[in-house]
Protein backbone atom coordinates (compact mmCIF):
# COMPACT_ATOMS: atom_id res chain seq x y z
CA UNK A 1 0.00 0.00 0.00
CA UNK A 2 1.31 3.59 -0.74
CA UNK A 3 0.36 5.92 1.98
CA UNK A 4 -0.01 9.42 1.44
CA UNK A 5 2.81 11.32 2.85
CA UNK A 6 2.46 13.06 6.43
CA UNK A 7 3.31 16.22 4.87
CA UNK A 8 0.53 16.03 2.35
CA UNK A 9 -1.96 15.44 5.40
CA UNK A 10 -0.01 18.39 7.35
CA UNK A 11 -0.64 20.78 4.75
CA UNK A 12 -4.08 19.82 3.25
CA UNK A 13 -5.11 20.74 7.04
CA UNK A 14 -3.41 23.58 7.67
CA UNK A 15 -4.04 25.34 4.56
CA UNK A 16 -7.39 24.37 4.83
CA UNK A 17 -7.98 26.15 7.98
CA UNK A 18 -5.81 29.06 6.69
CA UNK A 19 -8.07 29.46 3.35
CA UNK A 20 -11.03 28.77 5.33
CA UNK A 21 -10.49 32.02 8.13
CA UNK A 22 -9.23 34.04 4.80
CA UNK A 23 -12.18 33.81 2.94
CA UNK A 24 -14.62 34.88 6.57
CA UNK A 25 -12.01 37.70 6.59
CA UNK A 26 -12.83 38.20 2.37
CA UNK A 27 -16.20 38.51 2.93
CA UNK A 28 -16.57 40.96 5.38
CA UNK A 29 -13.98 42.98 3.57
CA UNK A 30 -16.17 43.06 0.44
CA UNK A 31 -19.37 43.43 3.04
CA UNK A 32 -18.00 46.57 4.12
CA UNK A 33 -16.82 47.83 0.67
CA UNK A 34 -20.38 47.06 -0.84
CA UNK A 35 -22.40 48.47 2.14
CA UNK A 36 -19.96 51.51 1.91
CA UNK A 37 -20.42 51.90 -1.93
CA UNK A 38 -24.41 51.57 -1.53
CA UNK A 39 -24.41 48.15 -3.68
CA UNK A 40 -25.36 45.55 -1.58
CA UNK A 41 -28.49 45.04 -3.73
CA UNK B 1 -30.69 8.87 18.97
CA UNK B 2 -27.11 8.96 21.14
CA UNK B 3 -26.47 7.35 24.21
CA UNK B 4 -25.87 11.18 25.86
CA UNK B 5 -26.28 14.57 24.57
CA UNK B 6 -23.40 17.07 24.70
CA UNK B 7 -25.92 20.24 25.63
CA UNK B 8 -29.16 19.63 27.75
CA UNK B 9 -32.17 19.71 25.92
CA UNK B 10 -32.89 23.01 27.23
CA UNK B 11 -30.10 24.78 25.86
CA UNK B 12 -30.41 23.08 22.59
CA UNK B 13 -34.45 24.42 22.54
CA UNK B 14 -33.03 28.18 23.45
CA UNK B 15 -30.27 28.30 20.93
CA UNK B 16 -33.01 26.91 18.54
CA UNK B 17 -35.82 29.95 19.57
CA UNK B 18 -33.20 32.61 19.38
CA UNK B 19 -32.00 31.59 16.01
CA UNK B 20 -35.14 30.98 14.31
CA UNK B 21 -36.85 34.58 16.21
CA UNK B 22 -33.86 35.88 14.57
CA UNK B 23 -33.86 34.26 11.11
CA UNK B 24 -37.83 35.03 10.81
CA UNK B 25 -37.49 38.47 11.77
CA UNK B 26 -34.88 39.26 9.69
CA UNK B 27 -37.28 37.77 6.57
CA UNK B 28 -39.92 39.92 7.51
CA UNK B 29 -37.53 42.71 7.29
CA UNK B 30 -36.01 41.91 3.91
CA UNK B 31 -39.35 41.04 3.38
CA UNK B 32 -40.41 44.53 2.30
CA UNK B 33 -38.16 44.90 -0.55
CA UNK B 34 -40.19 41.77 -2.29
CA UNK B 35 -43.15 42.89 -2.94
CA UNK B 36 -42.84 42.42 -6.55
CA UNK B 37 -42.37 39.19 -8.33
CA UNK B 38 -39.01 39.95 -9.45
CA UNK B 39 -38.22 41.20 -5.85
CA UNK B 40 -39.42 37.90 -4.19
CA UNK B 41 -37.92 35.36 -7.04
CA UNK B 42 -35.06 36.61 -8.06
CA UNK B 43 -34.15 39.89 -4.75
CA UNK B 44 -34.65 42.62 -8.11
CA UNK B 45 -31.78 41.36 -10.12
CA UNK B 46 -29.56 43.88 -8.02
CA UNK B 47 -27.36 41.68 -5.87
CA UNK B 48 -23.83 42.66 -5.33
CA UNK B 49 -20.36 40.78 -4.57
CA UNK B 50 -20.24 40.24 -1.13
CA UNK B 51 -24.08 39.05 -0.79
CA UNK B 52 -23.68 37.37 -4.06
CA UNK B 53 -20.06 35.22 -2.87
CA UNK B 54 -22.06 34.90 0.40
CA UNK B 55 -24.73 33.22 -1.05
CA UNK B 56 -23.40 30.74 -3.49
CA UNK B 57 -20.80 29.26 -0.14
CA UNK B 58 -23.37 29.17 2.26
CA UNK B 59 -25.93 27.21 0.12
CA UNK B 60 -23.32 24.74 -1.01
CA UNK B 61 -22.06 24.46 2.72
CA UNK B 62 -24.69 22.10 3.67
CA UNK B 63 -24.80 18.96 5.66
CA UNK B 64 -22.21 17.79 3.49
CA UNK B 65 -19.93 19.76 4.42
CA UNK B 66 -21.04 19.93 8.19
CA UNK B 67 -21.95 16.50 8.67
CA UNK B 68 -21.05 14.38 5.59
CA UNK B 69 -17.60 15.69 5.19
CA UNK B 70 -16.48 14.48 8.69
CA UNK B 71 -18.34 11.30 7.43
CA UNK B 72 -16.50 10.66 4.68
CA UNK B 73 -13.07 11.21 6.20
CA UNK B 74 -14.34 8.73 8.76
CA UNK B 75 -15.24 6.08 6.33
CA UNK B 76 -12.99 7.39 2.81
CA UNK B 77 -9.53 9.00 4.75
CA UNK B 78 -7.82 11.80 2.77
CA UNK B 79 -9.52 10.92 -0.55
CA UNK B 80 -12.98 11.38 1.43
CA UNK B 81 -12.07 14.72 2.54
CA UNK B 82 -10.56 15.60 -1.08
CA UNK B 83 -13.79 14.36 -2.81
CA UNK B 84 -16.00 16.90 -1.15
CA UNK B 85 -13.76 19.78 -1.91
CA UNK B 86 -14.26 18.71 -5.73
CA UNK B 87 -17.53 19.57 -4.98
CA UNK B 88 -16.08 23.27 -5.01
CA UNK B 89 -15.23 22.91 -8.77
CA UNK B 90 -18.97 23.24 -10.36
CA UNK B 91 -18.66 26.52 -8.47
CA UNK B 92 -16.00 27.74 -10.52
CA UNK B 93 -17.19 26.44 -14.02
CA UNK B 94 -20.40 28.18 -13.21
CA UNK B 95 -18.95 31.45 -12.68
CA UNK B 96 -18.48 32.07 -16.54
CA UNK B 97 -22.16 30.21 -16.87
CA UNK B 98 -23.57 32.28 -14.80
CA UNK B 99 -22.79 35.38 -17.10
CA UNK B 100 -23.54 34.33 -19.68
CA UNK B 101 -26.97 33.33 -18.28
CA UNK B 102 -27.64 36.51 -17.49
CA UNK B 103 -26.67 38.15 -20.85
CA UNK B 104 -28.90 35.76 -22.55
CA UNK B 105 -31.67 35.61 -20.07
CA UNK B 106 -31.94 38.95 -18.66
CA UNK B 107 -35.59 38.65 -17.83
CA UNK B 108 -35.13 35.22 -16.64
CA UNK B 109 -36.25 33.15 -13.65
CA UNK B 110 -35.74 29.91 -13.99
CA UNK B 111 -33.73 27.14 -15.09
CA UNK B 112 -36.55 25.33 -16.73
CA UNK B 113 -37.43 28.05 -18.59
CA UNK B 114 -33.70 27.59 -20.47
CA UNK B 115 -34.21 24.30 -21.27
CA UNK B 116 -38.06 24.71 -22.64
CA UNK B 117 -36.96 28.05 -25.03
CA UNK B 118 -33.53 25.83 -25.58
CA UNK B 119 -35.15 22.32 -26.45
CA UNK B 120 -38.86 22.10 -26.27
CA UNK B 121 -41.23 20.37 -24.39
CA UNK B 122 -40.40 16.93 -24.29
CA UNK B 123 -36.62 17.72 -22.78
CA UNK B 124 -38.43 20.25 -20.55
CA UNK B 125 -40.65 17.57 -19.32
CA UNK B 126 -37.98 15.27 -18.42
CA UNK B 127 -35.73 18.16 -17.25
CA UNK B 128 -38.17 19.20 -14.60
CA UNK B 129 -39.43 15.47 -13.23
CA UNK B 130 -35.13 14.88 -12.49
CA UNK B 131 -34.63 19.05 -11.23
CA UNK B 132 -37.83 18.81 -8.78
CA UNK B 133 -36.61 14.99 -7.87
CA UNK B 134 -33.30 16.31 -6.88
CA UNK B 135 -34.75 19.58 -5.33
CA UNK B 136 -36.78 18.13 -3.22
CA UNK B 137 -34.07 15.10 -2.24
CA UNK B 138 -31.86 17.73 -0.92
CA UNK B 139 -35.05 19.43 0.94
CA UNK B 140 -35.43 16.10 2.61
CA UNK B 141 -31.53 15.27 3.81
CA UNK B 142 -31.23 19.05 4.54
CA UNK B 143 -34.27 18.54 7.20
CA UNK B 144 -33.52 15.19 7.89
CA UNK B 145 -29.85 16.44 8.87
CA UNK B 146 -31.73 19.29 11.20
CA UNK B 147 -33.54 16.97 12.88
CA UNK B 148 -30.60 14.39 13.43
CA UNK B 149 -28.63 17.35 14.43
CA UNK B 150 -30.38 18.70 17.08
CA UNK B 151 -31.11 14.58 18.39
CA UNK B 152 -27.22 14.34 18.30
CA UNK B 153 -26.53 17.78 20.34
CA UNK B 154 -29.66 18.12 22.58
CA UNK B 155 -31.50 15.27 23.02
CA UNK B 156 -34.05 16.97 21.70
CA UNK B 157 -36.41 14.39 19.68
CA UNK B 158 -35.30 13.97 16.11
CA UNK B 159 -38.97 14.40 14.88
CA UNK B 160 -39.27 17.73 16.83
CA UNK B 161 -36.06 19.31 15.79
CA UNK B 162 -36.74 18.32 12.48
CA UNK B 163 -40.02 20.05 12.59
CA UNK B 164 -39.00 23.53 14.25
CA UNK B 165 -35.99 24.06 10.94
CA UNK B 166 -38.14 23.35 8.19
CA UNK B 167 -41.01 25.46 10.31
CA UNK B 168 -38.33 28.58 10.61
CA UNK B 169 -37.08 27.96 7.17
CA UNK B 170 -40.40 27.79 5.78
CA UNK B 171 -41.50 30.97 7.51
CA UNK B 172 -38.92 33.31 6.57
CA UNK B 173 -38.68 32.05 3.36
CA UNK B 174 -42.47 33.15 2.73
CA UNK B 175 -41.50 36.51 4.33
CA UNK B 176 -38.62 37.73 2.28
CA UNK B 177 -38.29 35.29 -0.88
CA UNK B 178 -34.93 35.35 -2.38
CA UNK B 179 -33.83 38.91 -0.62
CA UNK B 180 -34.68 37.04 3.31
CA UNK B 181 -32.49 33.62 1.53
CA UNK B 182 -29.57 35.81 0.37
CA UNK B 183 -29.54 38.14 3.11
CA UNK B 184 -29.43 35.33 6.00
CA UNK B 185 -27.06 33.16 3.87
CA UNK B 186 -24.44 36.18 4.16
CA UNK B 187 -25.14 35.95 8.28
CA UNK B 188 -24.81 32.29 7.81
CA UNK B 189 -21.85 31.95 5.72
CA UNK B 190 -19.93 34.39 8.36
CA UNK B 191 -21.15 31.82 11.20
CA UNK B 192 -20.11 28.49 9.47
CA UNK B 193 -16.50 29.97 8.35
CA UNK B 194 -16.01 31.31 11.94
CA UNK B 195 -17.37 28.20 13.70
CA UNK B 196 -15.28 25.90 10.95
CA UNK B 197 -12.13 27.39 12.04
CA UNK B 198 -12.60 28.09 15.79
CA UNK B 199 -13.14 23.74 15.95
CA UNK B 200 -10.51 23.24 13.82
CA UNK B 201 -8.10 25.20 15.53
CA UNK B 202 -9.29 23.96 19.20
CA UNK B 203 -8.78 20.65 17.60
CA UNK B 204 -5.55 21.13 16.44
CA UNK B 205 -5.10 22.71 19.88
CA UNK B 206 -5.71 19.15 21.75
CA UNK B 207 -4.89 16.47 19.33
CA UNK B 208 -1.10 16.50 17.71
CA UNK B 209 -1.93 16.05 14.03
CA UNK B 210 0.90 13.63 13.81
CA UNK B 211 -0.34 11.61 16.22
CA UNK B 212 -3.99 11.13 14.37
CA UNK B 213 -1.89 10.35 10.79
CA UNK B 214 -0.18 7.65 13.17
CA UNK B 215 -2.70 6.40 14.53
CA UNK B 216 -4.85 6.23 11.03
CA UNK B 217 -1.59 4.76 9.82
CA UNK B 218 -1.68 1.77 12.20
CA UNK B 219 -5.24 0.99 12.76
CA UNK B 220 -7.05 1.94 9.45
CA UNK B 221 -4.41 2.49 6.74
CA UNK B 222 -6.60 2.07 4.27
CA UNK B 223 -7.97 5.64 4.83
CA UNK B 224 -4.45 6.90 3.74
CA UNK B 225 -3.98 4.48 0.56
CA UNK B 226 -3.28 6.57 -2.24
CA UNK B 227 -5.11 4.05 -4.39
CA UNK B 228 -8.24 3.75 -2.38
CA UNK B 229 -10.27 2.01 -5.18
CA UNK B 230 -14.00 3.14 -3.51
CA UNK B 231 -12.50 6.61 -2.17
CA UNK B 232 -10.84 7.05 -5.61
CA UNK B 233 -14.51 6.18 -7.36
CA UNK B 234 -15.93 8.71 -4.85
CA UNK B 235 -13.75 11.90 -6.06
CA UNK B 236 -15.10 11.42 -9.47
CA UNK B 237 -18.64 10.62 -8.64
CA UNK B 238 -18.54 13.43 -5.88
CA UNK B 239 -16.91 15.94 -8.41
CA UNK B 240 -19.55 15.02 -11.67
CA UNK B 241 -22.27 15.38 -8.49
CA UNK B 242 -21.35 18.71 -7.71
CA UNK B 243 -21.30 19.85 -11.51
CA UNK B 244 -24.39 18.75 -11.91
CA UNK B 245 -26.36 19.75 -9.20
CA UNK B 246 -25.14 23.42 -9.57
CA UNK B 247 -25.20 23.05 -13.34
CA UNK B 248 -28.93 22.30 -13.64
CA UNK B 249 -30.34 23.40 -10.21
CA UNK B 250 -32.61 26.22 -10.08
CA UNK B 251 -31.02 27.34 -6.77
CA UNK B 252 -27.86 28.35 -8.74
CA UNK B 253 -29.78 29.79 -11.77
CA UNK B 254 -32.49 32.18 -9.61
CA UNK B 255 -28.76 33.66 -8.24
CA UNK B 256 -27.23 33.95 -11.56
CA UNK B 257 -30.75 35.93 -12.53
CA UNK B 258 -30.19 37.87 -9.21
CA UNK B 259 -26.86 39.09 -9.21
CA UNK B 260 -26.33 42.59 -10.79
CA UNK B 261 -25.00 42.26 -14.27
CA UNK B 262 -20.94 42.31 -13.63
CA UNK B 263 -21.30 40.15 -10.78
CA UNK B 264 -22.22 36.78 -11.07
CA UNK B 265 -19.06 35.45 -12.84
CA UNK B 266 -16.90 37.10 -10.07
CA UNK B 267 -19.64 36.02 -6.91
CA UNK B 268 -19.27 32.44 -8.45
CA UNK B 269 -15.57 32.07 -8.78
CA UNK B 270 -14.72 33.68 -5.12
CA UNK B 271 -17.63 31.11 -3.49
CA UNK B 272 -15.73 28.27 -4.94
CA UNK B 273 -12.61 29.44 -3.34
CA UNK B 274 -14.07 30.40 -0.25
CA UNK B 275 -15.72 26.80 -0.45
CA UNK B 276 -12.38 24.88 -1.41
CA UNK B 277 -11.12 23.91 2.44
CA UNK B 278 -14.02 24.08 4.39
CA UNK B 279 -15.02 19.85 3.49
CA UNK B 280 -11.29 19.49 4.42
CA UNK B 281 -11.61 21.67 7.56
CA UNK B 282 -14.47 20.40 8.56
CA UNK B 283 -13.60 16.68 7.79
CA UNK B 284 -10.28 15.99 9.11
CA UNK B 285 -11.40 16.39 13.11
CA UNK B 286 -13.41 12.94 12.35
CA UNK B 287 -10.05 11.41 11.84
CA UNK B 288 -9.14 12.32 15.63
CA UNK B 289 -12.08 10.55 16.73
CA UNK B 290 -10.42 7.56 17.37
CA UNK B 291 -7.26 9.34 19.06
CA UNK B 292 -9.87 10.80 21.74
CA UNK B 293 -11.26 7.21 21.76
CA UNK B 294 -14.62 8.82 21.36
CA UNK B 295 -17.24 5.72 20.21
CA UNK B 296 -19.19 7.31 16.91
CA UNK B 297 -22.75 5.49 17.05
CA UNK B 298 -23.41 6.49 13.75
CA UNK B 299 -21.36 7.62 11.01
CA UNK B 300 -23.20 11.12 9.92
CA UNK B 301 -23.01 12.04 13.49
CA UNK B 302 -19.23 12.18 14.03
CA UNK B 303 -18.06 15.56 13.27
CA UNK B 304 -20.59 17.20 16.19
CA UNK B 305 -19.54 14.50 18.10
CA UNK B 306 -15.78 15.15 17.87
CA UNK B 307 -16.56 19.06 18.43
CA UNK B 308 -18.67 18.56 21.07
CA UNK B 309 -16.11 16.12 23.65
CA UNK B 310 -13.22 18.59 21.94
CA UNK B 311 -14.63 21.85 23.21
CA UNK B 312 -17.34 21.01 25.63
CA UNK B 313 -20.52 22.86 25.90
CA UNK B 314 -18.90 26.08 24.25
CA UNK B 315 -17.78 23.37 21.04
CA UNK B 316 -21.57 21.81 21.31
CA UNK B 317 -23.27 25.32 20.77
CA UNK B 318 -21.16 26.35 18.54
CA UNK B 319 -21.70 23.29 16.21
CA UNK B 320 -25.09 23.55 16.91
CA UNK B 321 -25.17 27.03 15.53
CA UNK B 322 -22.91 26.23 12.14
CA UNK B 323 -24.72 23.19 11.36
CA UNK B 324 -28.29 25.10 11.89
CA UNK B 325 -26.68 28.12 9.80
CA UNK B 326 -25.60 25.66 7.02
CA UNK B 327 -28.89 23.49 6.66
CA UNK B 328 -30.83 26.54 7.31
CA UNK B 329 -29.06 28.13 4.26
CA UNK B 330 -29.73 25.22 1.82
CA UNK B 331 -33.18 24.54 2.92
CA UNK B 332 -34.30 28.78 2.45
CA UNK B 333 -32.49 28.03 -0.91
CA UNK B 334 -34.32 24.89 -2.06
CA UNK B 335 -37.55 26.55 -1.09
CA UNK B 336 -37.21 29.52 -2.95
CA UNK B 337 -35.79 28.40 -6.01
CA UNK B 338 -37.99 25.42 -6.58
CA UNK B 339 -40.97 27.52 -5.44
CA UNK B 340 -39.99 28.98 -8.45
CA UNK B 341 -39.83 26.21 -10.63
CA UNK B 342 -43.53 24.92 -9.25
CA UNK B 343 -44.61 27.94 -10.07
CA UNK B 344 -42.77 29.08 -13.30
CA UNK B 345 -42.31 26.07 -14.80
CA UNK B 346 -46.07 24.15 -14.16
CA UNK B 347 -48.42 26.77 -12.79
CA UNK B 348 -47.47 29.42 -14.99
CA UNK B 349 -47.26 26.76 -18.24
CA UNK B 350 -49.28 23.92 -17.47
CA UNK B 351 -52.12 25.38 -14.59
CA UNK B 352 -52.74 29.07 -15.85
CA UNK B 353 -50.69 30.28 -18.84
CA UNK B 354 -52.25 33.81 -18.74
CA UNK B 355 -51.33 34.01 -14.35
CA UNK B 356 -50.62 37.57 -13.67
CA UNK B 357 -47.45 38.43 -11.33
CA UNK B 358 -49.56 38.94 -8.71
CA UNK B 359 -51.08 35.58 -8.92
CA UNK B 360 -47.68 33.81 -9.81
CA UNK B 361 -46.12 35.97 -6.05
CA UNK B 362 -49.56 34.78 -4.43
CA UNK B 363 -49.24 31.07 -5.92
CA UNK B 364 -45.23 31.11 -4.88
CA UNK B 365 -46.02 31.35 -1.04
CA UNK B 366 -48.85 28.81 -1.83
CA UNK B 367 -46.32 26.49 -2.97
CA UNK B 368 -43.01 27.36 -0.35
CA UNK B 369 -46.03 26.15 2.63
CA UNK B 370 -46.89 22.69 0.47
CA UNK B 371 -43.03 22.62 0.07
CA UNK B 372 -42.59 22.58 3.51
CA UNK B 373 -45.27 20.20 4.30
CA UNK B 374 -44.67 17.78 1.79
CA UNK B 375 -40.85 17.48 3.23
CA UNK B 376 -42.05 17.03 6.47
CA UNK B 377 -44.20 14.27 5.76
CA UNK B 378 -41.37 12.57 4.07
CA UNK B 379 -39.27 13.27 6.68
CA UNK B 380 -40.94 12.20 9.55
CA UNK B 381 -40.50 8.23 9.06
CA UNK B 382 -36.31 8.93 8.73
CA UNK B 383 -35.30 6.61 6.06
CA UNK B 384 -31.66 5.80 5.71
CA UNK B 385 -28.60 8.12 6.46
CA UNK B 386 -27.93 11.28 4.53
CA UNK B 387 -26.18 10.01 1.88
CA UNK B 388 -27.24 7.57 0.95
CA UNK B 389 -30.73 9.71 0.58
CA UNK B 390 -28.94 11.62 -1.17
CA UNK B 391 -26.54 10.37 -3.32
CA UNK B 392 -29.51 8.24 -4.94
CA UNK B 393 -30.15 11.53 -7.11
CA UNK B 394 -26.75 11.52 -8.51
CA UNK B 395 -27.21 9.28 -12.25
CA UNK B 396 -29.91 12.15 -12.48
CA UNK B 397 -28.03 15.15 -11.79
CA UNK B 398 -25.13 14.02 -13.71
CA UNK B 399 -27.27 13.61 -16.70
CA UNK B 400 -28.02 17.34 -16.77
CA UNK B 401 -24.67 17.98 -17.47
CA UNK B 402 -24.09 18.23 -20.98
CA UNK B 403 -27.27 19.48 -21.80
CA UNK B 404 -27.21 22.17 -19.92
CA UNK B 405 -23.64 23.16 -21.25
CA UNK B 406 -23.85 22.22 -24.79
CA UNK B 407 -27.06 24.27 -24.19
CA UNK B 408 -25.48 27.33 -23.82
CA UNK B 409 -22.50 27.02 -25.44
CA UNK B 410 -22.89 25.08 -28.44
CA UNK B 411 -25.25 26.57 -30.75
CA UNK B 412 -26.03 22.93 -33.00
CA UNK B 413 -27.02 21.01 -29.94
CA UNK B 414 -29.47 18.94 -30.59
CA UNK B 415 -32.52 19.10 -28.53
CA UNK B 416 -33.30 15.44 -29.21
CA UNK B 417 -30.25 14.53 -28.16
CA UNK B 418 -30.55 16.40 -25.37
CA UNK B 419 -33.65 15.12 -24.24
CA UNK B 420 -32.35 11.32 -24.26
CA UNK B 421 -29.30 12.25 -22.86
CA UNK B 422 -31.45 13.33 -19.80
CA UNK B 423 -33.42 10.11 -19.71
CA UNK B 424 -30.70 7.68 -20.77
CA UNK B 425 -28.42 9.19 -18.59
CA UNK B 426 -30.66 9.33 -15.19
CA UNK B 427 -31.95 5.22 -16.03
CA UNK B 428 -28.50 4.05 -16.17
CA UNK B 429 -27.23 5.80 -13.92
CA UNK B 430 -30.05 4.55 -11.79
CA UNK B 431 -28.71 0.80 -12.77
CA UNK B 432 -25.49 1.72 -11.97
CA UNK B 433 -26.57 2.60 -8.28
CA UNK B 434 -28.36 -0.23 -7.81
CA UNK B 435 -26.34 -3.19 -8.99
CA UNK B 436 -22.88 -0.89 -8.20
CA UNK B 437 -22.67 1.31 -5.57
CA UNK B 438 -24.09 5.06 -4.99
CA UNK B 439 -20.61 6.42 -6.14
CA UNK B 440 -20.49 5.43 -9.36
CA UNK B 441 -24.39 6.57 -10.49
CA UNK B 442 -23.02 9.90 -11.34
CA UNK B 443 -20.22 9.01 -12.87
CA UNK B 444 -22.64 6.55 -15.30
CA UNK B 445 -24.81 8.94 -15.79
CA UNK B 446 -22.48 11.89 -16.75
CA UNK B 447 -20.94 9.70 -19.02
CA UNK B 448 -24.21 8.10 -21.22
CA UNK B 449 -25.55 11.68 -21.53
CA UNK B 450 -22.38 12.94 -23.00
CA UNK B 451 -22.06 10.46 -25.69
CA UNK B 452 -25.50 10.78 -26.29
CA UNK B 453 -25.88 14.61 -26.23
CA UNK B 454 -22.61 15.00 -28.16
CA UNK B 455 -22.94 11.86 -30.82
CA UNK B 456 -26.22 12.91 -31.22
CA UNK B 457 -25.37 16.51 -31.96
CA UNK B 458 -22.85 15.98 -34.21
CA UNK B 459 -24.70 13.36 -36.32
CA UNK B 460 -27.65 15.30 -36.60
CA UNK B 461 -26.51 19.55 -35.60
CA UNK B 462 -29.87 21.45 -35.22
CA UNK B 463 -28.72 25.85 -35.37
CA UNK B 464 -30.18 27.62 -32.95
CA UNK B 465 -30.85 31.37 -32.52
CA UNK B 466 -29.56 32.41 -28.89
CA UNK B 467 -32.22 35.38 -28.71
CA UNK B 468 -34.92 33.27 -28.75
CA UNK B 469 -33.75 32.49 -24.94
CA UNK B 470 -35.03 36.23 -24.50
CA UNK B 471 -38.81 36.32 -25.47
CA UNK B 472 -39.25 39.65 -24.83
CA UNK B 473 -36.56 41.43 -26.88
CA UNK B 474 -37.29 38.92 -29.64
CA UNK B 475 -40.95 39.92 -29.65
CA UNK B 476 -39.85 43.68 -29.91
CA UNK B 477 -37.23 42.97 -32.49
CA UNK B 478 -40.11 41.61 -34.60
Amino acid sequence: MTAFPQSLFDGLVYGAIVLTAGGGITLLALFVRDLKGGSLW
Amino acid sequence: MLAAAIISPVTGGILLAVFSVLWVLLGRYWGQKAKSLDGFMVAGRNVGLAFGAATAVATWVTSNTTLLAPQFALQLGIWGMLAYSTASIGLFLFAPMAKRIRTLMPHGYTSGEFIRLRYGKAAYVAFLAISLFYAFTWLVSMAMAGGTLLEALAGIPYLIGMTVVLTVCVLYTLFGGLFAVIGTDFIQSCIILVGIVIVAIACLTQVNLGDVYTHTLEERPMLLDVLFPAAVMAVFNNLLFGLGEIFHSNVWWSRAFAMREGVGGKAYALGGLLWLPIPIAAGFIALAAPVMGINVPRADQVGPLVAGNLLGTTGAILVFVVIFSSIASSIDSLLAATSDLVTKDIYAQFINKGATNEQLRKTTGVVIVGLGVLCWLVCAPRVGTLATVLFFAGSLVGSTIWPIAAGLYWKRTNPLAATLGLILGSAVGLVGYFTIAWYVAALIGTTVSMVVVIGGSLIAPREFDWKRLNPSAASESA
